[in-house]
C-alpha cells in the first residue's frame, strides 16, 4: 500500500499574489503576519493527511477542514453531521447543515444516516472538534460547569449550572469513532483542568492508558489518542501513558506560558519540536480561499485583546 | 369500526390549514414538540412565530439540530422541559443565550444526549422500534447524568400509567453485545476491511467489565423519541401530504415520522402528481403529515436551500439583542413576531438591524434569493 | 403464430441454449447507440420531474403579466425584472440544450433513412 502523507504545495489551491496583496491592502492587514485564528486554522490543517476522512464539527473545525482540503489534504473527504459527504467548499459554512457546506457533495442525507453510514461504519479518520474544557487525558467538556443539573434536578439550592455550554451536538460521537481526535481550543488555565467535572467527548485515552479507566475499558473500540491544537501549542496524547504532552510549540511562545496555562504537571513529548512558522502560501490560502469575509479568522482571543491593550 | 371518524392523517385536502389554525389545533400548553430543520437551514420559523403569537406555554421541546427555534421560544419564556443534544447557534453564537440563561436560572430543565444518540432515538421512533443500539457515549458523563430521572419523571405511576407519557422509563440502558462485536468495523475480513478506519481495540474492549460487571463488548440502547407534534419546513408538499425536501434533510424525515402528528410548513403546495412523477425523490409519505401550511418565505430569517439564504445581518444583530435583560428580550421577541405572518414578512425583514443595502420587507426577502445552481446566494455579504 | 406458441407448454426444445452468435453489428456501433440512448434517458427522467411545473409556469407567468399593470412601487418592478432575468438565463439554457439535441435527432433520423436506402440497394 502506498504511504500517504500530506500533499506537496504544488497541489495546493492556487491564489494570485497580486490579488492577495490588494486584498490585504484593502483590509489593512499584513500579508505575511498571521493572527491567532489563522494560526489555529493552519495548525489544524497540518495535522491532517491526504486521502483521509475528516469528520468536522461546528465552529472552528469548519475552517480547519476547509483549509486542509485546499492544502495538505486535497483528496481528503469532509463529513458534516447534518448529512454531508465530501463537499467542495467554496464559501465557509457557518453551520454543519447549511447549503454552503453541501455544495457539490457526493451524497446528502440526514443526521442519523451520516453518523451511521460514515462514522459507525468505519469512515472517520480525523474527528475535528471544538471544546470549552479539556483535561489531562483529552476529555472535552462542552456541556456545563458548576454542576450539570438544572434546577429541578439538583439539591444544592442553586438554580442551575454556573455556566451552560452548547452540549455535545455530534462532538461525543465524532470523538468516539475517530482514529485520531483533533480538537481546536483556546488555551486558558481554567479551560485545561486536571480532571473535567463533566465529560462530553472522549477524544483521547480518557484515563491512564492500560488502566481500567482508559477509553477501551469503557467500551470504545476505536481511537488512538488525540491532538489538541491550542492557540499556544500542540498537545498530543502520549502513546505510553495517554497523558497530553506538549508536542509542538508555536514561534515566539515561551514554554513556561504553556505550562502556566494547564492545571497539571505538563510533560514534554519525546519527539517535541518547534512548530514551523506559518508560510506565506498558507496564510494566503486561509485568507483568500477559506474565509475572505473573515467570519472566523477575524475573531480575537482574550489573549489577543489583552496584547492589543 | 365502520363508524369511526376519519383520522387526521387521512383527511386528504382538508389537511391544508391556515397557520393559526394548524398551531391552535395541534399545539397546546405542555405539548411535547419537536422542531425540525438544522440551525439556520429549513427551520419552520413561521410556525415557531405563530406559537409565540398564541403564547403557548410550558412546552416540552425535544430536538436535534441546533437551537434557533428553541432560542426564540426560550426568549418568549415558553419552554419548560428540553430534551436535546445542542443548544448553540453554531458559527453565529456558540451558545444560544436565552436557552443558556434559562437553564442557568432554573426556568428550563434539560436532558442531554449526543447527536448520534438522539439520531438513533429518531430512527427508533421512525421504525416503531423499542430501542436502537449506540456504540458511543461510553466513558462520558452522559452515562451517569439523568435530569428527568432525578426529577422523577421516568417510569410508571401507581395506576400503571406513565409518569410522563413523552419521557421514556430510562434515559438509556447498557447490554452485552450478544454477537461479541462481530459486526463492528473494521471487521476481520480476509486481508483486512475496506474502511478508512485503522484503529480497532476490540480485544481490549472484550476484557472490559464496565457497566455490567461482566467481561465483553457492551452496547448502549436508547429509547425512541415519541413527540406529540413535529413541525418541519419543506419546499413542496402535495395537497394530500406527500412531502419533498430538497437539500439537507437534517433530522426531518425521522422526526416527522416519529411523531403522533406532523405539521409541515411549505414554500408551495402543489398537485400530488407533480411529486409522484418522481416518487423516489420524495422524503415523507403522505399519511405522516396531518397539517399543511403554505407560507412562502416562512423560513426567514433562516435558509431554505435553492429558494433563499439566511439573513446574516439579522442573526448578527440578534446575538446582541438576546444578551440584554431577560424581560427586555421577552418583550422584543413578542414585538418582533407581530400580529400575523404576512404583516411580519412585509415589515420585519431588514427592520431593526443594520444591512448594507438598507432594504426592508419583501424587497429584503428577494435580496436573499438563492442561486438555484448553488442552493445559496454566492457572495452573500457576511460581515462579522 | 407467436401468440399460439407462447400459449403452448414450454418444451425442452425451448429451454436449450444456442451456440455463440456472430454479431451482425460491431461492438463499437452498439456502444454508440447505447451511449446516446442512455444520455437521452437521463434527460427524460430529469424532465419527468419538471414536466408538471413546466406546464404550470406559463399560467403563473400569465397571471404575473396581468399583475404588472397594477404594480404601484418601482422597487417591485426591479424585483420582477430580476426574477425574470434569472428565469430567462435558466430557461434559455434549457431551450438551447433542447434545441441543439433536437436538431441532431432530426439529422440522425434523416441519416438512418438514407442508410436504410443504401442497405436495400
Amino acid at each position: 500500500m502506498a504511504v500517504i502523507r500530506a500533499s506537496d504545495p504544488g497541489q495546493w489551491t492556487n491564489v494570485d499574489d497580486t490579488e492577495y496583496e490588494a486584498y490585504c491592502k484593502e483590509r489593512g492587514i499584513d500579508p505575511e503576519k498571521y493572527t491567532t485564528m489563522e494560526l489555529l486554522c493552519i495548525a489544524a490543517a497540518r495535522q491532517t493527511y491526504d486521502y483521509s476522512f475528516i469528520f468536522a464539527g461546528t465552529g472552528l473545525p469548519m475552517i480547519g477542514c476547509m483549509m486542509a482540503q485546499h492544502t495538505y489534504a486535497p483528496n481528503a473527504l469532509i463529513i458534516m453531521e447534518a448529512g454531508i459527504l465530501d463537499p467542495k467548499l467554496i464559501e465557509v459554512p457557518i453551520s454543519v447543515s447549511e447549503a454552503r457546506g453541501g455544495y457539490m457533495c457526493s451524497t446528502l442525507s440526514n443526521m442519523a444516516d451520516t453518523f451511521g453510514t460514515f462514522a459507525q461504519r468505519g469512515f472517520c479518520t480525523f474527528g475535528m472538534l471544538g471544546g470549552a474544557e479539556c483535561d489531562k487525558y483529552g476529555n472535552l467538556n462542552s456541556t456545563a460547569m458548576g454542576g450539570y443539573y438544572s434546577k429541578s434536578a439538583r439539591d444544592d439550592g442553586k438554580t442551575g449550572p454556573a455556566v451552560r455550554f452548547a452540549g455535545s451536538g455530534g462532538a461525543n460521537n465524532i470523538a468516539s469513532y475517530a482514529d485520531v481526535g483533533l480538537a481546536m481550543m483556546v488555551q486558558e488555565k481554567r479551560r485545561f483542568p486536571e480532571v473535567n467535572e463533566y465529560v462530553t467527548s472522549v477524544t483521547g485515552s480518557r484515563g491512564p492508558l492500560g488502566s481500567a479507566d482508559d477509553r477501551y475499558h469503557h467500551g470504545l473500540f476505536r481511537g488512538s489518542g488525540t491532538t489538541i491544537v491550542s492557540d499556544l501549542c500542540i498537545f498530543r496524547s502520549s502513546p505510553e501513558t495517554g497523558e497530553l504532552q506538549m508536542a509542538e510549540i508555536y514561534p515566539g511562545v515561551e514554554e513556561q506560558l504553556v505550562r502556566d496555562n494547564v492545571s497539571w504537571e505538563l510533560q514534554t513529548a519525546k519527539d517535541f519540536k518547534p512548530f514551523d512558522v506559518p508560510a506565506y502560501e498558507e496564510i494566503k490560502i486561509a485568507r483568500m480561499v477559506c474565509d475572505p469575509n473573515r467570519i472566523y479568522l477575524g475573531r480575537k482571543t482574550k489573549r489577543d485583546l489583552a496584547a492589543e491593550k | 369500526m365502520a363508524e369511526a371518524t376519519i383520522p387526521t392523517f387521512m383527511r386528504g385536502k382538508d389537511k391544508i390549514m391556515s397557520l393559526s389554525d394548524a398551531v391552535k389545533t395541534f399545539i397546546k400548553p405542555g405539548t411535547c414538540i419537536c422542531p425540525g430543520g438544522f440551525s439556520y437551514t429549513k427551520k419552520p420559523f413561521a410556525l415557531a412565530r405563530e406559537v409565540i403569537r398564541q403564547d403557548i406555554k410550558d412546552l416540552f421541546v425535544t430536538m436535534n439540530g441546533g437551537a434557533s427555534i428553541c432560542e426564540f421560544w426560550a426568549a418568549a419564556g415558553l419552554v419548560k422541559l428540553l430534551d436535546t443534544t445542542y443548544i448553540g447557534l453554531e458559527g453565529i453564537q456558540p451558545v444560544a443565550y436565552s436557552v443558556r440563561r434559562s437553564i442557568q436560572d432554573g426556568t428550563i430543565d434539560v436532558e442531554d444526549y449526543s447527536n448520534y444518540g438522539f439520531g438513533l432515538r429518531t430512527v427508533a421512533g421512525r421504525y416503531g422500534w423499542p430501542f436502537a443500539p449506540l456504540m458511543s457515549e461510553f466513558g462520558t458523563s452522559f452515562m451517569d447524568h439523568d435530569t428527568f430521572g432525578k426529577m422523577g419523571l421516568r417510569g410508571k405511576k401507581a395506576d400503571g400509567s406513565w409518569i410522563h407519557p413523552s419521557i421514556a422509563p430510562a434515559r438509556a440502558a447498557v447490554i452485552e453485545d450478544p454477537f461479541d462485536g462481530w459486526g463492528l468495523r473494521p471487521h476481520a475480513f480476509d486481508g483486512g476491511d475496506a474502511t478508512s478506519n485503522q484503529t480497532n481495540f476490540l480485544e481490549q474492549v472484550r476484557e472490559s467489565t464496565a457497566y455490567t460487571g461482566n467481561k465483553g463488548v457492551k452496547c448502549i440502547l436508547v429509547p425512541p423519541i415519541l413527540p406529540e407534534v413535529t413541525i418541519i419546513l419543506a419546499q413542496r408538499t402535495g395537497e394530500l401530504g406527500t412531502t419533498r425536501i430538497e437539500g439537507i434533510w437534517g433530522p426531518d424525515n425521522e422526526q416527522a415520522i416519529s411523531a403522533k402528528n406532523c405539521i409541515v410548513q411549505v414554500e408551495k403546495i402543489v398537485q400530488e402528481e407533480e411529486l409522484r412523477a418522481q416518487p423516489y425523490s420524495n422524503t415523507i409519505a403522505m399519511q405522516y403529515i396531518d397539517a399543511i401550511v403554505e407560507v412562502p418565505y416562512g423560513g426567514f430569517p433562516g435558509q431554505v436551500p435553492y429558494y433563499y439564504d439566511y439573513d446574516w445581518d439579522f442573526w448578527r444583530s440578534y446575538t446582541q439583542i438576546n444578551r440584554k435583560d431577560k424581560a427586555e428580550v421577552n418583550t422584543y421577541i413578542r414585538d418582533w413576531v407581530m400580529e400575523d405572518e404576512w404583516t411580519f414578512l412585509s415589515t420585519r425583514p431588514g427592520d431593526g438591524y443594520p444591512t448594507i443595502t438598507g432594504t426592508s420587507g419583501l424587497e429584503r426577502l428577494f435580496e436573499l434569493r438563492a442561486d438555484a445552481m448553488y442552493g445559496y446566494k454566492p457572495g452573500l455579504a457576511r460581515p462579522l | 403464430m407467436e401468440r399460439k406458441r407462447m400459449r403452448a407448454r414450454i418444451t425442452e426444445e425451448d429451454l436449450r441454449l444456442s451456440e455463440a452468435v456472430e454479431p451482425k453489428e460491431s461492438f463499437e456501433t452498439w456502444q454508440k447507440v447505447i451511449n446516446a440512448a442512455w444520455d437521452m434517458t437521463i434527460v427524460a427522467v430529469a424532465y419527468n420531474d419538471m414536466r408538471i411545473p413546466l406546464k404550470r409556469v406559463p399560467e403563473t407567468l400569465d397571471t404575473l403579466e396581468k399583475a404588472v399593470s397594477t404594480v404601484t412601487d418601482e422597487k417591485t418592478l426591479d424585483i420582477i425584472e430580476e426574477e425574470l432575468k434569472t428565469g430567462v438565463r435558466h430557461f434559455s439554457d434549457i431551450l438551447e440544450g433542447a434545441r441543439d439535441s433536437r436538431e441532431r435527432m432530426d439529422r440522425i433520423l434523416r441519416a438512418t433513412w438514407n442508410r436504410r436506402v443504401q442497405l436495400k440497394t
